[in-house]
């Protein structure tokens, strides 16, 4: 019985990654295909490389994807742990609950909603207020720290709470003052959950198609656009030399930060 | 001004060290008090104007009535003879009920976010079970593979299903090799394709947190009912399987709820006739350019969340004070 | 109580087990997981109705024992029997023992009585039996009202309890408990203790402890086995194996004691003399097993009981007396420790009883005192 079931799990789970890795797999060999199609191995071939390489608008579109996702990201880390540290250390304060509940509501809220509530703001404020006076990059950059801060938050939330409140007060018995205490003691210790909340920040920025969409103005194309209209045109490979890249980064930084990870915490 | 003049009347009246008390200790206490407040207050603001403000903008609007201008929708609140009036217009939530195509299409991805969320529950939990259950220095290197895949550019793995269900794409490429069919079968631009995009891109959103019920799962409880008579079928379905619900409900929220109001997959690997409400509400406002119609889908939308929402968030409040 | 080694046999304190029908036997029981040795060639049988303790520090083998017992384990190579049965190959759930776990493993989904009627559940047993069962079990346990509590809205010791009763639910052949009252503080430790022991008594079931706490073991058990390093070192009675420690380390393990170092002098006959530098004297044992040659390294062992702390020397027939200076006094209560230091620098640790008035309570740190003994409290150890 218990054999039985232990097959299962095991067969279950090789679909499971089978599942997941055949497509990312398939991706990065038809990225060498020289032919077009991709029922037909044409050979091996760079070309696509280079096509990628020479395409100005998606140059264009990943160096602003950049920019846009790491300002998003040192944003919305700033922000997010200023709302973790809040959270987590300051107990009971006034609209404690409707602050979580602005937390995590735009983790689990729709794109489509919350792409096109931020464009009606920006609409509204620019009817108003006159600013923003046209939308863009500044705009994109303010919806991506919208939502990416709330996953920061979580991430600095959780490592906060794990750890041992004693060590803080400890400093304040030996007479720190409250924002030494934030400079010398938390922020030092939570400084892995800073970091895995900017590279989360970053990588979904660079994610999003549907909110930057909604917000974005005349001239400001991001790489998931471009890719998304490519791809809704049909084939293009180019797009598989792109995301061949994008895979050999992620797993190259991926394991490596988890080696590090894992050398440094022995 | 009026500072010094107290610290010489402290001087002279009193010792040195109640003014350098006052002097030291209370400028830096405020610093400290406004430190403290610095740190809620701008996270707080920052929230308020750009997530909770914009609710009530799509609120607003939803009231209003399309018109070709910029911006292109009628105003709530107009002053006319110097009395505010407050025109609320129905006609795009009356919109919703006449044309069936709304509703049609909640249905519709109430259904297939269900099911996709189904599906992903018969993958994920093996999987999450054979992690969980793995020798520790095996479990992290396949946890790590699981969340991989999230890191890497999500439209570009929706891309890759393109290539594999294209009538001239792999999928149909081996089945036709195998003798199965002749012609090529029509999956891109289905609802299957629908379902096998959702289910490639939530997965790990399943699986992680039932993950994280099953490997702190204390292991002598399946011990315990082994040791009184229960047989291995048993121990999981009264013992594991109840255990582990809030990971389930938690795994079902992060996918059904993104399922239901994505974009992205069903624009690129439905067809034109299958009906999501996400793309129903991007269509009204890219195409249609009606946005008190889109604001009034959104609004609908949410309403349909508040449920799952609410109940996401019970189960997870419960599960941190559980810590 | 200063009774020789062969005077004290151990079918005395069991005579009353069935001693030809062992309820369990271990046969060359072996544990291994990979390179490490768990369980060593471990020989072991348990009778009838015993209240047996195995004892020892972590990772001695222990657990695994209880383990292999239960089903959780299977042993690399030998036999257990049980009743009569080779269980060796069964899994946990066919087998007629039950655990009280350490964690108590109480299933959090599932109130007091759904926990104590799992088991009977799990047997197919009628629902109206069930029920009775489960207040019968309350009912020992003494749980009747938190029948419909969840096990996270009861107490420390009223979870234990709950453990104790689904684990008894079903009538066990044996009931093994793991650390039974380790989870508990001090105070409820010792009112649990004497509770297990009545409940044990009145339904005769023979249980298995295994414990690292060499108080709980000596107060509860019938028998214990000391182990270490995956073997089994000594078993007997609590009292044998208090008053007669095989070895240095079960000495040393099973209360306190005073050990002090000696060479082998001579033999004559049963009698054998050593010297001690550190008590800075000769002493004459009486053993005629004890495997020591001439010259051999060996130790004097005395409990901190046996020994008498005293402003003047004793002369009289058998008592030993060597002068020492007072270091330290603990005051218990019922009893006072002294921490005296001997001339050769060796200190010593003394327990003594506090009677009314005790004139002991009159020596006091810096006084030049004896250090007394009868000959016979102390124990020749092989290194």
């Amino acid at each position: 019985m218990a054999k039985r079931s232990s097959t299962f799990v095991l067969s279950a789970m090789c679909f499971g990654y089978a599942f997941l890795y055949i497509p990312i797999f398939l991706l990065i060999a038809y990225s060498f295909n020289d032919s077009k199609l991709a029922t037909v191995w044409g050979g091996f071939s760079t070309r696509w490389y280079v096509e990628l390489f020479q395409n100005e608008q998606i140059m264009a579109a990943a160096w602003l994807s950049l920019k846009i996702a790491f300002l998003t990201a040192t944003f919305a880390v700033i922000l997010g742990t200023m709302a973790g540290i809040a959270i987590i250390r300051y107990g009971r304060f006034k609209g404690r609950m409707l602050f979580t509940g602005m937390i995590t509501a735009p983790m689990v809220m729709p794109e489509v909603i919350t792409g096109l509530s931020l464009l009606l703001l920006f609409v509204s404020m620019e009817s108003l207020l006159g600013w923003p006076a046209e939308r863009g990059t500044t705009t994109i950059i303010i919806a991506h720290v919208t939502f990416a801060m709330a996953y920061v938050t979580v991430v600095v939330q959780s490592r906060l709470a794990s750890i041992d409140q004693s060590i803080e007060e400890a400093a304040m018995d030996l007479g720190c003052r409250p924002l030494r205490i934030l400079y010398d003691i938390t922020l030092p210790m939570i400084l892995p959950a800073i970091i895995s909340g900017w590279l989360l920040a970053f990588t979904l920025s660079l994610d999003d198609l549907v909110i930057a969409t909604f917000v974005t103005g005349p001239g400001a194309s991001t790489l998931p656009m471009v890719i998304f209209s490519k791809i809704k045109l049909g084939i293009s490979p180019d797009i598989n030399a792109l995301a061949t890249i994008v895979i050999f980064l992620v797993f190259t930084g991926v394991l490596a930060s988890s080696w590090i990870n894992r050398k440094t915490s022995n | 001004m009026g500072i010094p003049e107290k610290q010489d009347h402290f001087r002279t009246a009193n010792k040195s060290r109640i003014s350098t008390l006052v002097r030291n200790i209370l400028p830096a206490k405020k610093a400290d008090e406004i430190g403290k407040k610095t740190i809620l207050a701008v996270p707080y603001l920052w929230l308020s104007v750009f997530f909770l403000v914009p609710f009530f903008i799509i609120f607003q609007i939803s009231f209003t009535e399309a018109i070709i201008a910029r911006p292109p929708y009628t105003s709530l609140v107009e002053i006319e003879e110097g009395l505010i009036q407050i025109r609320l217009v129905t006609e795009s939530y009356l919109m919703l009920f006449e044309d069936d195509i709304y509703w049609k299409s909640y249905l519709n991805s109430a259904w297939i976010a269900a099911t996709s969320t189904l599906i992903c529950f018969l993958i994920g939990y093996p999987m999450a079970y054979g992690i969980a259950r793995a020798p520790a220095h095996t479990r992290r290197r396949l946890l790590l593979f699981i969340i991989l895949p999230f890191w890497t550019a999500f439209i570009l793995r929706v891309y890759a299903w393109v290539g594999i269900l294209n009538n001239n794409g792999i999928l149909n490429n081996i089945l036709q090799w195998l003798g199965l069919t002749d012609t090529p079968i029509q999956f891109l631009y289905t609802d299957f394709a629908i379902y096998i995009g959702i289910v490639y891109t939530y997965l790990p959103f399943m699986i992680l947190p039932i993950y994280t019920t099953l490997e702190k799962m204390d292991l002598s409880l399946m011990e315990a009912s082994s040791d009184l008579g229960g047989r291995p079928v048993t121990t999981f379905m009264r013992i594991t399987l109840p255990l582990s619900v809030p990971g389930i409900i938690a795994g079902s929220m992060l996918v059904f709820i993104p399922a239901l109001g994505e974009f992205v997959i069903p624009a690129l690997l439905g067809g034109d006739d299958s009906l999501m409400i996400g793309r129903v509400l991007f269509d009204e406002f890219f195409l249609n350019r009606d946005w008190p119609m889109a604001s009034t889908v959104a609004v609908a939308m949410l309403i349909f969340l508040v449920a799952p929402i609410v109940l996401f968030n019970h189960f997870q409040s419960k599960e941190m004070e559980a810590k | 109580m200063n009774k020789k080694v062969e005077n004290l046999s151990a079918s005395k304190n069991i005579e009353n087990f069935d001693k030809e029908k062992p309820i369990i036997e271990f046969r060359n029981v072996n544990k291994k997981f990979g390179d490490f040795t768990a369980v060593n060639n471990v020989d072991l049988k348990i009778y009838k109705g015993e209240l047996f303790s195995l004892l020892g520090g972590s990772g001695c083998g222990k657990t695994t024992l209880l383990r292999m017992l239960s089903g959780f384990e299977n042993p690399s190579s030998g036999r257990i029997i049980l009743d009569g049965v080779d269980v060796t190959d069964l899994p946990p759930y066919e087998r007629p023992v039950n655990m009280m776990f350490q964690s108590y493993a109480l299933f959090p989904h599932m109130t007091v009585a759904k926990n104590i009627a799992y088991g009977l559940e799990r047997d197919g047993l009628p629902k109206q039996e069930i029920q009775s069962r489960v207040q019968e079990m309350l009912g020992l346990v003494q749980l009747e009202q938190f029948s419909d509590r969840k096990p996270h809205q009861l107490s420390g010791g009223q979870r234990q309890r709950v453990a104790l009763a689904r684990a008894l639910a079903k009538h066990p052949k044996v009931l093994l408990l793991d650390e039974p009252l380790g989870a508990l503080d001090k105070k409820l430790r010792e009112e649990t203790q004497f509770e297990l022991m009545n409940i044990q008594q009145s339904l005769g079931t023979t249980f298995v402890v295994v414990t690292h706490d060499q108080e709980e073991a000596m107060t509860l058990s019938s028998r214990m086995a000391v182990m270490n390093s995956g073997q089994i070192i000594q078993k007997g009675t609590p009292r044998e194996v208090y008053e007669f420690p095989k070895n240095r380390h079960i000495a040393e393990f099973v209360g306190s004691i005073n050990i002090f170092d000696a060479t082998v002098d001579k033999r004559q006959g049963d009698k054998i003399f050593v010297t001690s530098p550190e008590l800075n004297s000769q002493l004459e044992f009486v053993n005629a097993q004890f495997p020591a040659k001439n010259g051999n390294e060996v130790s004097i062992a005395i409990r901190p009981e046996k020994l008498k702390i005293k402003r003047e020397a004793s002369n009289e027939a058998g008592i030993i007396s060597v002068p020492a200076t007072v270091k330290g006094i603990g005051y218990l209560g019922n009893q006072s420790t002294f921490q005296a230091e001997l001339d050769s620098g060796k200190s010593v640790k003394v327990m003594v009883q506090n009677m009314r008035h005790s004139s002991d309570r009159s020596i006091n740190i810096g006084d030049a005192v004896y250090i007394s003994w009868h000959q016979q409290t102390a124990l020749l150890l092989a290194e």
